[in-house]
């Protein structure tokens, strides 16, 4: 985003409705998906911005793939945490941002746009590739979110997390809120998040590497960057594809590793290891499909289309 | 502590009537508690998913608590104990099966029977695992008695297919239902379907299977009874397009038991909106055990015990819940028990029943399985899509029905899991040189082996287990069952649960009417196999371990349970016959509903999730009238 | 290669010959679902080390030795054999496992433990036969009213010329 303008932050709650992420002082976590020129130029062009677009579309969607001079397509999506007592804002990637709370009759919710500073979280990258049709994600998570289940087992904890409180002994983990979840108005449990061990230790031993070459480059060159308090999580690919942008039809999905992965901030309540239902990437974007219920090339950003 | 002046309505059961009940009271500003017997509804599918994954029984119960793996555990010691198919397996063990089920039949009559439907005691209820089908009744099911002089005044359902249809549209909308009228429209001819004018279902509809196509193309000139056989594609509650914050449906062909993305609607979709509202409490792990009725004749609460520890759990004190109107949404077995558990010196037939109707007329889908090979080469590639996405419709309503019960035909997508157990027997067979699927080799019933069974290994193996499975397919006959006042559900006086509650008794059995239209589904199964040109496999003459195995006229039948529990409170104009009227409000206590498909007067041959669905409205609405 | 790591090799290699899959298919990178370590540990503890030693030793073998795939798994589950010896009995079990995601501690075995989650949807039978394991699907909305892909693509271990050659 260039500009003087405030970024404009909506969504309170995760995707399925699976809740909201509430965090230490009671304010909820807010999410943004933005999208790359060449993700921008593909969906225009086929005109799969409109339900009436996408019922005249006759073709496969298929976004662009990175290789050679194409960057290929990119999807980010962004979870902020409104910055409060208690944070220390120096630990944050911060932005000024209009945290926008849209009306609705149930939940009772009543229209709110109040500025606030906000420091990310949490930051997903989907990148569509030759060698991945079935695109990579990449996770990344602010340093202080939440302890390991691990941790927690051993009483291994830090004195402060975003998503936390390590003083609650009967706080139960990873529990959505009761319902209605109104994002704007206070009164709210804030989640006990736990980090579920879910990654095999090849991809914890990979994600720690790059983290370590990363960090010691950053402290080369910004020692006081905020991205030291940023690290990688995992990334999850396709270890069956072809690397012409096509998938096995056979396997579409291209058995992906680490078979599960997910992001505490932004898949808080969906951590585990069942197949199917836990978060995995590219098994839950695998389902997604325009408004037409046409497979939508792995983003659920089309099913908005109004 | 819930309070008399806090809630309008109390109500039992946090099923789709509960679900949808709540959500109507609570829009329009009513104040509702319901109580649930059994485990909230999860934060996610994981834990119910891999119970599924890891249960080597996959049937409709495997992924809900308490988890019954291999039928280890007891119903007196559960909290929340219900039918299993296990437990029907295990019909005869009252330390196995939930439902003191009747002694079988020595000689294999149909008159005695196990009951072989089950359900789930849990936030969202039976529909984790309904199958999604959202079929409508037609006039004709309303009126069995006017119209064909069957089951006595009775049967008459007391509520005009006009006010019936409007109500079907809300609760299509409400589930999410995905269907074309215009591709419903043949059965106007056929059986009456009507829509009102310009009607549009939410959703696309969900487009037929391989297996579909070839039924659809194979029956083109065949006739039944005078009746053209075609085949319908099924309007189902799943989505077709992304709806309700819930994904599109990707085929997981496994609606039963358990949709692992939710696709599927289930109530506890339903169920969140009405606690979005603010004005729905719930408690679960909350077991109604009394309903206690005033002088005056009203009710003036529901008794209720909590309880920790599924397995021989601890149980909290006797609370009582009130509200100025209750409504019991426990499903057909468990209103019964709770309505008889009820009974005072005053009311010593439990409390709703001055009609004696309580727990009578107690009716299934009773079904007539068969199944069938597709000739070699001719593969149609089952195991695919949602589990049923059409089937013959045009046969549920007919001049027959004067003498045989009607049925509507569900064609299956998976295979012969249902009729035997496949992949895993066939690929058994291959691997060990046996032929319990009959496929190793092919041999239809009534022929001899054209050979021995070949056990296979590598490449061999995976192409015979293609060639065998790739050609399956089964049909599904459902089979309107007759009323009948001695089919029921009483309390057994002996055997209790782990709360130390009564278990429901069973008498249960089928009578010529209905057997008659088991003859009929033969025939007619055996007919649509030999137009499509498929080899018929249905042979039950060595499967008479099956709960529920009859033989009649010398032929040996098995009928299964569609999972559909109906009639035990069913609705009426006249209190000395019925239990309920069409509001579901019972006809002996004025601030009482009972509800469910337990309602029902007759079931004809629809799924009846949505006509539950529809009369839960009419019910919303005659509480809100009766709250002013 | 370690010890351990070339026995589990040979263990995966010697499962996608039985089973009549491609090694892509039983062994893949990285080996997401862990089938190959889980199944041989399975083995391991229910027919004992040695054997599964004995069968490996014989997969070696009959490989050096130049017979086809097809012949050395005829041979390891001795399919001309209605009442085989331990040691086919237990290649047997293997190659059910692998097939249905279940462990069958003999031929009448009727209450089968399933090995884990991912066994259950990593189950051959269901590729067997061009579907996906009921429970468990990758396809999308619609899939199922064309044909699907082919057999080769599920990754039975077909000569050129494909199924019907």
């Amino acid at each position: 985003m260039v500009g003087k303008t405030p970024n404009l932050l909506t969504a309170p709650t995760q995707p399925f409705d699976t809740g909201p992420l509430v965090d230490q002082n009671k304010a909820y976590a807010r999410f943004e998906i933005h999208a790359d020129r060449a993700m921008f130029d593909y969906i225009l062009a086929n005109k799969l911005y409109s339900r009436a677009g996408q019922k005249g579309f006759t073709g496969t969607v298929s976004f662009p793939c990175g290789g050679g001079p194409n960057v290929g397509a990119i999807m980010v999506k962004a979870a902020w945490k409104v910055l409060g007592r208690g944070d220390d804002p120096s630990r944050f990637h911060k932005i000024d941002a209009l945290i926008y709370t849209a009306p609705s009759k149930n939940p009772p919710i009543k229209e709110s746009c109040v500025r606030q500073t906000v420091g990310l979280v949490g930051f997903h990258i989907g990148h569509r590739l030759n060698i991945s049709s079935q695109w990579v994600w990449s996770t990344f998570e602010q340093v202080d979110n939440a302890p390991d289940d691990t941790d927690v087992k051993s009483g291994k904890l830090n004195a402060k997390y975003n998503f936390f409180n390590p003083s609650c002994k009967d706080c139960p983990s990873n529990q959505p809120p009761p319902r209605p979840w109104v994002p704007n108005v206070p009164d709210k449990t804030p989640t006990q998040v736990v980090r579920v061990s879910i990654l095999p230790a090849q991809a914890l031993d990979s994600a720690k590497q790059q983290n370590q070459t990363a960090q010691a480059l950053l402290a080369g060159v910004s020692p006081k960057s905020v991205w030291q308090y940023y690290r990688l999580i995992s990334t999850q690919w396709p270890t069956q594809t072809n690397s012409d942008c096509t998938a096995n039809p056979a396997n579409p999905n291209g058995t992906p590793f680490p078979q599960f992965l997910g992001n505490v901030t932004l898949e808080t309540y969906v951590q585990g290891t069942t197949p199917q239902s836990s978060s995995s990437c590219i098994n839950c974007h695998g389902n997604a499909t325009m408004t037409t219920g046409v497979p939508s090339d792995f983003t659920y950003l089309l099913e908005n289309a109004k | 502590m819930p309070d008399a002046t806090t809630y309008d309505v109390v109500i039992v059961g946090a099923g789709v009537c509960g679900a949808i009940i709540a959500l109507q009271l609570a829009t329009a500003g009513k104040r509702v508690l319901i109580l649930e017997a059994g485990a909230a509804v999860p934060a996610n599918r994981n834990e119910y998913l891999t119970n599924f994954y890891l249960n080597p029984d996959k049937n409709p119960e495997s992924p809900y608590p308490p988890v019954p793996v291999n039928s280890n555990l007891d119903p007196g010691h559960q909290a929340t104990p219900r039918p299993t198919i296990l437990g029907l397996i295990n019909r005869t063990d009252p330390t196995k099966t939930y439902l003191i089920q009747p002694p079988p039949s020595p000689t294999h009559s149909p008159s005695s029977l196990p009951f072989g439907s089950t359900y789930e005691r849990i936030g969202g209820g039976t529909t984790w695992h309904w199958l999604g089908t959202s079929l409508r009744l037609v006039p004709n099911d309303l009126q069995m008695y006017t119209k064909y002089g069957v089951f006595g005044p009775a049967a008459n359902w007391p509520i005009a297919y006009d006010e019936l249809e409007g109500l079907y549209g809300k609760a299509e909308h409400e589930i999410g239902v995905s269907a074309s009228v215009r591709q419903q429209q043949p059965l106007q001819a056929a059986i009456g379907l009507v829509y009102p004018p310009g009607y549009q279902y939410p959703m696309q509809p969900i487009p037929l299977s391989m297996v579909d196509q070839a039924v659809s193309s194979g029956v083109t000139s065949l006739n039944i009874d005078g009746k053209a056989v075609f085949v319908s594609p099924t309007p189902a509650g799943r989505n077709s397009q992304p709806n309700g914050n819930r994904p599109t449906c990707a085929g997981n062909t496994n609606c039963i038991p358990i949709c692992p993305i939710q696709a599927k609607w289930d109530a506890a979709v339903t169920l969140n909106k009405a606690l979005n509202t603010r004005k729905v409490t719930v408690i679960y792990q909350a077991v109604a055990n009394q309903v206690l009725v005033g002088p005056d004749g009203n009710i003036s609460g529901i008794g209720y015990i909590t309880w920790q520890n599924e397995n021989n759990p601890t149980k909290g004190p006797q609370q009582v819940a009130r509200g100025t109107l209750y409504v019991l949404a426990a499903h057909a077995v468990e209103n019964v028990k709770l309505l008889l558990m009820s009974a005072t010196n005053a009311l010593p037939n439990g409390v709703a029943n001055h009609s004696l109707q309580v727990g009578c007329n107690l009716m299934d889908h009773t079904i007539y399985l068969s199944w069938a090979l597709m000739p070699e080469g001719r593969q149609i590639f089952p195991y695919r899509g949602p589990l049923s996405t059409s089937g013959i419709e045009s046969l549920r309503d007919g001049p027959y029905r004067s003498k045989r019960s009607a049925y509507r035909i569900e064609i299956g997508n998976e295979g012969w899991n249902f009729p035997i157990g496949d992949p895993y027997v066939t690929v058994l067979d291959f691997i060990n040189g046996t032929n319990n699927s009959k496929l190793n080799p092919i041999t239809p019933p009534g022929s001899k082996p054209s050979g021995s069974s070949e056990c296979l290994a590598g490449v061999d193996l995976a192409l015979a287990v293609n060639d065998r499975l790739t050609r399956q397919f089964r049909l599904g006959c459902l089979i309107e069952q007759a009323p009948m006042a001695s089919n029921r559900v009483t309390l057994d006086k002996k055997f209790t649960d782990g709360l130390g509650l009564p278990r429901p008794k069973i008498s249960y059995g089928l009578d010529d009417y209905t057997v008659q239209g088991f003859v009929s589904a033969r025939q007619t199964s055996s007919a649509i196999y030999k137009a499509i040109g498929a080899t018929e496999f249905t042979d039950f003459s060595d499967r008479q371990f099956l709960a529920g195995y009859f033989e009649y006229a010398g032929v040996s039948y098995a009928s299964f349970g569609a999972g559909h529990l109906m009639g035990t409170h069913r609705m009426g104009t006249d209190k000395d016959t019925s239990v309920v009227d069409s509001s579901q409000r019972s006809h002996d206590h004025p601030n009482l509903w009972i509800t469910g498909s337990g309602s029902f007067p007759t079931c004809a041959t629809p799924n009846p999730t949505l006509t539950i669905a529809a009369l839960a409205f009419k019910t919303s609405a005659s509480l809100l009238a009766a709250l002013h | 290669m370690s010890d351990d790591a070339t026995r589990q090799t040979n263990f995966a290699n010697m499962s996608a010959v039985l089973t009549g899959f491609t090694t892509d298919v039983v062994n893949p990178l990285f080996d997401p679902l862990q089938l190959v370590p889980t199944y041989l540990a399975t083995a391991d503890a229910k027919g004992g080390a040695a054997l599964v030693d004995t069968l490996i030793q014989q997969f070696l073998s009959l490989t050096a030795g130049g017979a086809s795939k097809q012949q050395i798994a005829d041979t390891m589950l001795d399919t001309g054999n209605p009442t085989p010896g331990n040691q086919a009995l237990l290649a047997r079990a293997i190659v059910k496992t692998w097939y249905l995601g279940s462990w069958y501690s003999s031929p009448t075995d009727n209450s089968p433990t399933v090995v884990s989650q991912n066994a259950y949807i990593g189950g051959l039978a269901w590729k067997a036969m061009q579907a996906h394991p009921m429970g468990f699907s990758d396809f999308t909305f619609g899939y199922w009213v064309t044909p699907p892909p082919s057999l080769a693509d599920f990754g039975v271990d077909l000569p050129p010329g494909g199924q019907n050659a």
